[in-house]
């Protein structure tokens, strides 16, 4: 018997969770843990609780009113723990509140199939724009760069599973560099190029938001000019406007464009459980594999260009049959 | 503003109650007691103390200088962002500083022990339980400052102080043009300036007028302050860094009108608080809470900022010290307080809540976070940047002594029992401050008395 590193790496493949999403809520349930007991955040237990079931209770109802009850609750727990990671709040009923917004959003707001916003993207703007006494802690991280090693690490494997790193990569670095530019342009201390590199805000945002590949252009072209618009973005928010928060206004601010990039150039939309998870009998299409249900199969790449062929309306509940 | 013991009970009792049912915690024995002592900003050498008064784009700084030396070497050097009138600079008041301080100090509480006796045995169970408590210029010169690329956009003498204005177009100009001119200013000066100039910030420096300083017949310098509107909230730090020898300590007061402040660029933390101390803390309060802040400080690396109190300065329990008059926030720099109605203050009878109301109704509230750090150059290479939050929980540093029942472990059936439980109180309070403050558990114990403590072992109470 021998292990080669091939060998090893092909039984991982099959043993491993073939869903991104999967590793992304270990990674996201590992970084809580880590953040509530280590980075002291002020979140009370009862509040991720509140928002885990609220938003658990919003996928269900949906899944139910639109009949996909194929669909797991796994993009659900993805985004409860995000809400949880970014949001905070001095009452109880903020988070659940929020978590209920950011599920809806997922199934009201969709444009070609595709939903518009990163649900916990929607759901902290909604929050601290509309609901009193919540705000966004974005010093909570930190500026280590173990922890930023760390971050790099899990991020680049949920990444990688989801097949949509160059978003990510190519967000980091031009963020990075334009960070780097005005350090020379201001003839700062590169101290403050490495505290940037260590903000584990950054590198949540990087790897565990921007990425989602269900909001974000479906050709490798568009999504890259995306990344870099997104980028450019958080630049001028936080260095020009000299607000805070620039990362998650500036995904905000940008998701429009996504719809617009896909019609311009149409691609391959995406799948989570990937083509070589294809079941052979079709199912409806989940909420977040895409709609309308009747004419996708999940998991089968066949119809995955439907998407450009669907009208485009605003916002779409897709139809009972 | 101190309540009568009576109606304190009641708000004891009512405040306890709300945060058990809005918080699922435990309920707060931690917000009644007397208060005791503090330990304020003096404790700390070098500290440095600013006042930031923030709403919209409005700020007022006020900055203590803590001077030490020969009044003729006194430099300060402060980026702002557009050339000061003579009438946005003030001089303050010292007091203004030493009283947002002692109201807003770490403090101690202390509770006396009931008789276990007196109890009835429900009510014991559930003291027990809920034992743990619930949770800031001529010609030719001006000829010569071009050529250095300096301009002298204002000078004013204000008090003690002699006051320029300065626009720059290069640093190492700025750094000559200084050095010239007869201000100490440490080498290297010119790379810690170099960010503010390319960035077309104004200069405000200051220097001590001795013939002025003479007729204030004061000894000591009082606070600078300057109103200013700027699309930043931040407080310009990095120069002060300059002539730093090791940790530095900077105490920000900040006051605002919705919410506690915290730093975007770092990480803000409450500092540990509301734990139980053993009693003879009470007599050094002071050097355990040195202790501990160095401790904290050290274990997170000088990478953090501290926040010692959030609370809305219309009330407090316990009281430090009495809250500011409107007419001393207004010393402060609070800028949105109108003239003669009474600003704060609690409405007689009014429960105060546990977060402050979000109403926008009458008089305008104002907030104080008190924020501390200790850092080094290295520790904190950007500019402190804030943002104010929405959170209005209450916070304080507040350290809790409890006081064991005076009486005798044969009295009454109940009183074995009491002191089984104090002697576990006592190991976990030594435990604790040992955590908090890094000292040596088994010096603590020794002070306390507690290591000759007989141990009961569990058989003990199986065949009695």
């Amino acid at each position: 018997m021998t292990f080669s590193p091939r060998s090893v790496m092909a039984a991982a493949r099959e043993v491993l969770p073939k869903d991104a999403r999967v590793f992304q809520i270990l990674f996201l349930a590992l970084l809580l843990t880590t953040g509530v007991l280590v980075r002291d955040f002020s979140l009370h237990p009862l509040q991720m609780a509140l928002a885990f079931a609220a938003g658990l209770a919003t996928q269900a109802f949906w899944l139910k009113r639109l009949g996909l009850e194929q669909c797991g609750f796994l993009s659900a727990i993805v985004t409860c723990c995000g809400l949880s990671l970014l949001l905070r709040s001095d009452t109880l009923w903020a988070h659940p509140l929020v978590a209920a917004l950011a599920m809806s959003s997922k199934f009201v707001l969709r444009i070609h199939g595709k939903h518009l916003y990163n649900p916990a993207n929607l759901g902290v703007i909604a929050a601290i724009t509309l609901i009193p006494g919540t705000w966004v802690s974005p010093g909570q991280w930190g500026n280590d760069l173990a922890l930023a090693v760390w971050l790099l690490m899990l991020g680049t494997i949920v990444t990688t599973r989801a097949r949509r790193l160059d978003i990510s990569w190519v967000f980091l670095g031009a963020f990075l560099g334009l960070v780097a530019l005005r350090i020379l342009l201001l003839g700062q201390s590169w101290a403050i190029w490495w505290h940037q590199l260590g903000n584990g805000a950054l590198l949540l945002f990087t790897f565990f938001m921007i990425s989602d590949p269900m909001t974000i252009p479906n050709r490798r072209g568009p999504r890259i000019a995306y990344a870099l618009i997104v980028a450019a973005a958080a630049i001028a928010w936080q260095y020009v406007l000299f607000r805070p928060n620039a990362l998650i206004w500036a995904l905000f601010l940008a998701t429009p464009l996504v719809p617009l990039l896909d019609r311009l150039f149409p691609g391959e939309r995406f799948l989570w459980r990937g083509p070589e998870a294809a079941r052979p009998t079709p199912l409806r299409a989940c909420a977040t594999s895409g709609t309308p249900p009747t004419a996708v199969a999940e998991g089968s790449p066949a119809p995955a260009r439907s998407a450009t062929a669907a009208s485009s309306s605003f916002p779409v509940l897709p139809s009972r049959t | 503003m101190p309540y009568p013991p009576t109606r304190a009970a009641w708000l004891c009792v009512a405040l306890a109650l709300l945060l058990f049912i809005v918080l699922g915690s435990k309920p707060a024995s931690a917000f009644c007691g007397f208060y005791v002592g503090k330990a304020d900003a003096k404790l700390f050498n070098e500290a440095s103390q600013v006042i930031l008064v923030r709403d919209g784009n409005r700020t007022v700084i006020s900055m203590r200088n803590d001077f030490q030396g020969d009044l003729s070497e006194f430099a300060l050097v402060v980026p702002v962002p557009v050339v000061l009138q003579k009438s946005q600079i003030h001089i303050g008041d010292p007091k203004t500083f030493e009283r947002i301080d002692a109201y807003s100090a770490p403090r101690l509480a202390e509770y006396f022990d009931p008789n276990p006796c007196d109890l009835p045995r429900r009510e014991r169970q559930m003291g027990a339980m809920n034992a743990a408590p619930a949770p800031m210029a001529k010609e030719q010169d001006s000829k010569k400052d071009k050529a250095l690329g300096v301009t002298v956009e204002a000078r004013y003498t204000i008090g003690e102080y002699d006051i320029a204005i300065l626009s720059a177009t290069e640093s190492n100009g700025l750094e000559t043009w200084l050095k010239q001119s007869g201000y100490r200013i440490p080498a290297g000066a010119s790379k810690a300036l170099r960010p503010y100039v390319r960035q077309n910030l104004k200069f405000f420096v200051a220097r001590v007028n001795l013939t002025e300083q003479a007729k204030t017949g004061f000894s000591y310098l009082r606070p600078l302050q300057f109103a200013f509107e700027y699309e930043r909230f931040m407080l310009p730090v990095r120069l002060g860094m300059l002539n730093a020898r090791g940790p530095q300590d900077l105490v920000v007061y900040v006051l605002t009108k919705n919410g506690r402040v915290e730093t975007t660029n770092y990480r803000t933390v409450k500092l540990p608080a509301n734990v139980e101390l053993p009693t003879y803390t009470r007599a050094e309060f002071g050097k355990f809470y040195k202790a501990l802040f160095e401790n904290q400080s050290k274990r997170e690396d000088y990478r953090v900022v501290w926040t010692e109190y959030f609370w809305d300065m219309a009330w407090c329990d316990p009281c430090a010290a009495d809250p500011l008059s409107p007419e001393e926030l207004k010393r402060a720099g609070v800028f949105w307080l109108g003239g003669d109605e009474p600003a704060i203050g609690v409405a007689p009878g009014a429960a105060p809540p546990i977060a402050a109301p979000r109403s926008s109704s009458g008089a305008q509230p104002v907030m104080l976070t008190r924020l501390h750090l200790r850092y080094t150059p290295e520790t904190l290479p950007e500019d402190l940047m804030f943002q104010e939050t929405q959170d209005r929980q209450n916070f304080q540093a507040r350290y809790v002594l409890r006081h064991a029942w005076n009486g005798d472990a044969t009295a009454c059936e109940a009183a074995p029992r009491y002191f089984e439980e104090l002697a576990k109180r006592q190991e976990r309070e030594a435990q604790t401050l040992a955590g908090l403050t890094g000292w040596d558990l088994n010096q603590i114990r020794a002070r306390m008395n507690i290591a000759t403590a007989p141990k009961t072992m569990w058989w003990d109470r199986l065949w009695k």
